[in-house]
């Protein structure tokens, strides 16, 4: 998903990029909290009845799944943000918080599309200068990466580059 | 050019080769053709115990080996065919197509996914070892009730302990992947509602596994306790009630009959549209049918146990309870038969397994609500009459399910289709023969034969012969299908991308055949 937000008063405008979610981070939250519900309150009857041992695997088995939702939503929840700014391009690569990042020159920076020779309907959106190249939206879906290829495009083009979003 | 990122690129390559491809991958097609191929050698295995079986029933008397072989035999069979064939296929099933289905790139947790396979060869072969050790294997039913399974049991029901626990370790992390995938993973716009129905049947399967899974690890453990460190969970002895491990037992139990069945539908609402070309009747109720079908699943579990004495508001409940399942199973069948009705109907290979399917399922659906009934249960309880129900509910039911999802997806794996000259043979070899087999265990059921026994009075001779006659033809249609299975991967008519006039979902109209070894890297749009 492709989400603009602009700052008209400093010329600052960002594109961020975040992969698909099918389930958003509260509702997972809810469903976890009920699994365990259930799995707790299965394990407590028979613990109550004297067959206590159900009840630590109960334990290891919430502590799994949660680190498996915990592990598969820090994936989906990772972030690219592409800010423009005066004669700078700068691109943060992370989960909840900057990993990693780079720093474009506006006026040397080209945006590249790659196709795939075995997929030639599958594109590739790469941003860069002076040999270094950075991909951008490597998990958007084909119609959103030629919407990114555009709005990167416009924005390198375009002197102080502020679109009215909202 | 240096490229900074360089994230998507690695997965554009194909398979590694050799051996280690098959160790170390994570993708999700190579692990559930692993798990495909592991549950198809241990059905030949679990097979091969049967056959053994039904020699030694052929004719009354003892013929070929020691009662206590036999009843080692009756034991491995079922927990091979139960934890070894059945529930890896359906999990190789939800490998190779959940991600296709919702339009993911992978599994959730592609390295517990390899993880969660490589354990599975392990716990069986320590579950095999026990037949070659002294005092021989497990021999006390696939249930292992108390005492049986601790006082009397011999040595080497450790081994079974252990191997039930690394099964059910598999079965966690495979459930906790399945549900993360379905949960996390789908492509834009394929909304809980939208999901095949096969994803549904999964999502709720993964979740009655997670739910029931510690109770089993409980009652293997507290077996281990009782067995060698002076605990008497189970043991009147010391204060313990044999009759409660029965309680733990069918709570993982019952359950762990709809795990090895919801699956099924979720297939079997997938091939019938397709051949029926009519969109499946009554989508909504099929998956509100299924999670009835769950959660009554938790509520019914003493129905195994009449007859180990309860009170009798407790049978009526249990009796109540089970017979409330008819309803939902009942949905499902009528849905299948509406979506065939007025349809434009052909009749390829997976299409007669689904139909053998419903034909057959209801047949065990129908004895299993007589065997709910409490008071015929008193008479029918522990007789071949049970083994005739599970069987057409686990082989004409589960197996039959697996077979038409093979015929059905196989193009799409491949990109061969499969022989259909031979395919029909095997579906009519395999549908004749498995009545055979298990239609004339109903009587002697009825007549009164108890099951788990090495000998039988003569009055059950012939419909004995009969069914051995019918094992031994349904084991030898399964070698058939061996050669099927290997003639399809190794060439035929080439598949189209749809394969099927009229099939729907991500992995006929998006992708080609055979599926690309990375699917949807780039996530699709669906409408």
């Amino acid at each position: 998903m492709i989400f603009y937000d602009s700052d008209q008063k400093n010329h600052i405008y960002r594109i961020v990029l975040i992969p698909n979610r099918s389930i958003s981070w509260p509702i997972l939250v809810r469903f976890y909290i009920f699994t365990c519900f259930i799995s707790f309150s299965i394990a407590s009857v028979f613990a109550v009845l004297g067959y206590w041992m159900v009840l630590p695997f109960s334990g290891l088995e919430m502590v799994a799944l949660g680190i498996g939702l915990y592990l598969v939503s820090r994936k989906i929840y990772a972030q690219e943000v592409v800010t423009f700014q005066g004669d700078k391009i700068t691109i943060e690569k992370g989960f909840h918080r900057p990993d990693e990042h780079w720093e474009f020159d506006k006026h040397w920076a080209r945006v590249s599309v790659e196709k795939q020779d075995a997929h030639p309907k599958r594109q590739k959106i790469f941003i860069g200068s002076h040999g270094t190249q950075v991909e951008l939206g490597s998990f958007l879906h084909d119609s959103e990466k030629e919407s990114l290829a555009f709005e990167l495009n416009a924005g390198i083009l375009s002197r102080n580059f502020v679109r009215q979003t909202g | 050019m240096s490229t900074a990122t360089t994230h998507d690129e690695h997965h554009d390559h194909g398979p590694a080769s050799g051996l280690m491809r098959w160790v170390t991958t994570t993708n999700h097609k190579d692990i559930g053709t692993l798990y495909l191929w592991l549950s198809f050698i241990m059905l030949l295995t679990g097979g091969a115990m049967a056959m053994v079986i039904r020699a030694e029933l052929f004719q009354p008397g003892l013929q070929l080996v020691e009662p206590n072989f036999f009843n080692s035999m009756t034991t491995m069979h079922g927990l091979i065919m139960v934890f070894g064939a059945i529930m890896p296929a359906f999990v190789g099933l939800a490998n190779w197509l959940i991600p296709m289905m919702i339009g993911a790139p992978d599994m959730a947790l592609p390295r517990m996914n390899n993880w969660s396979f490589w354990i599975l060869p392990f716990a069986f072969t320590m579950l095999a070892s026990t037949l070659l050790m002294e005092g021989g294997a497990p021999a006390f039913g696939w249930t292992f009730y108390a005492p049986l399974s601790t006082t009397y049991a011999p040595d080497s029901t450790d081994f079974f302990i252990f191997a039930v626990h690394l099964m059910g370790i598999s079965s966690v992390m495979g459930a906790i992947n399945i549900i993360a995938t379905i949960l996390n993973m789908r492509a834009p716009g394929m909304t809980l509602m939208k999901m095949p129905l096969f994803v549904w049947t999964w999502l709720i399967t993964a979740y009655l596994l997670i739910a029931v899974m510690p109770v089993l690890a409980g009652a293997v453990t507290m077996m281990l306790t009782d067995r060698h460190f002076g605990t008497s969970f189970f043991d009147a002895a010391g204060g313990g009630d044999p009759v409660m491990f029965q309680h733990i037992f069918w709570f993982f139990g019952h359950p762990e009959v709809y795990i090895m069945i919801l699956p099924a539908f979720g297939i079997i609402s997938a091939i019938i549209p397709t051949f029926a070309r009519k969109p499946l009747f009554g989508y909504s109720s099929m998956v509100y049918a299924s999670a009835s079908i769950a959660i009554l699943s938790f509520m019914v579990w003493a129905h195994h146990m009449f007859t180990t004495g309860m009170p009798v508001a407790g049978e009526l409940y249990f009796m109540y309870a089970t017979i409330l399942i008819a309803v939902p199973t009942g949905v499902k069948i009528f849905n299948w038969v509406s979506t065939m009705w007025k349809g434009s109907m052909t009749f390829e290979t997976p299409m007669l397994w689904a139909l053998g399917f419903v034909v057959m399922f209801t047949i065990g659906g129908f004895s299993g609500l007589m065997l709910g009934v409490a008071p015929v249960d008193t008479q029918y309880h522990d007789t071949y009459f049970v083994v005739a129900h599970f069987h057409y509910v686990l082989v004409t039911g589960a197996l039959y399910s697996i077979i038409a999802a093979f015929y059905y997806w196989v193009p799409k794996w491949t990109g061969n289709m499969y022989d259909e000259k031979l395919g029909k043979i095997h579906f009519w070899w395999s549908t004749i023969s498995v009545n055979l087999l298990f239609f004339p265990q109903h009587f002697i059921g009825l007549a009164g034969m108890p099951r788990r026994i090495p000998d039988y009075a003569l009055q059950f001779a012939e419909f004995n012969m009969i069914s051995s006659i019918g094992g031994f033809a349904f084991g030898l249609a399964q070698v058939f299908f061996l050669y099927i299975v290997v003639k399809t991967i190794k060439g035929g008519e080439k598949a189209t991308d749809e394969v099927w006039e009229g099939a729907t979902g991500l992995e006929f109209e998006q992708l080609p055949s055979p599926a690309p070894y990375h699917s949807f890297n780039t996530a699709p749009e669906v409408k």
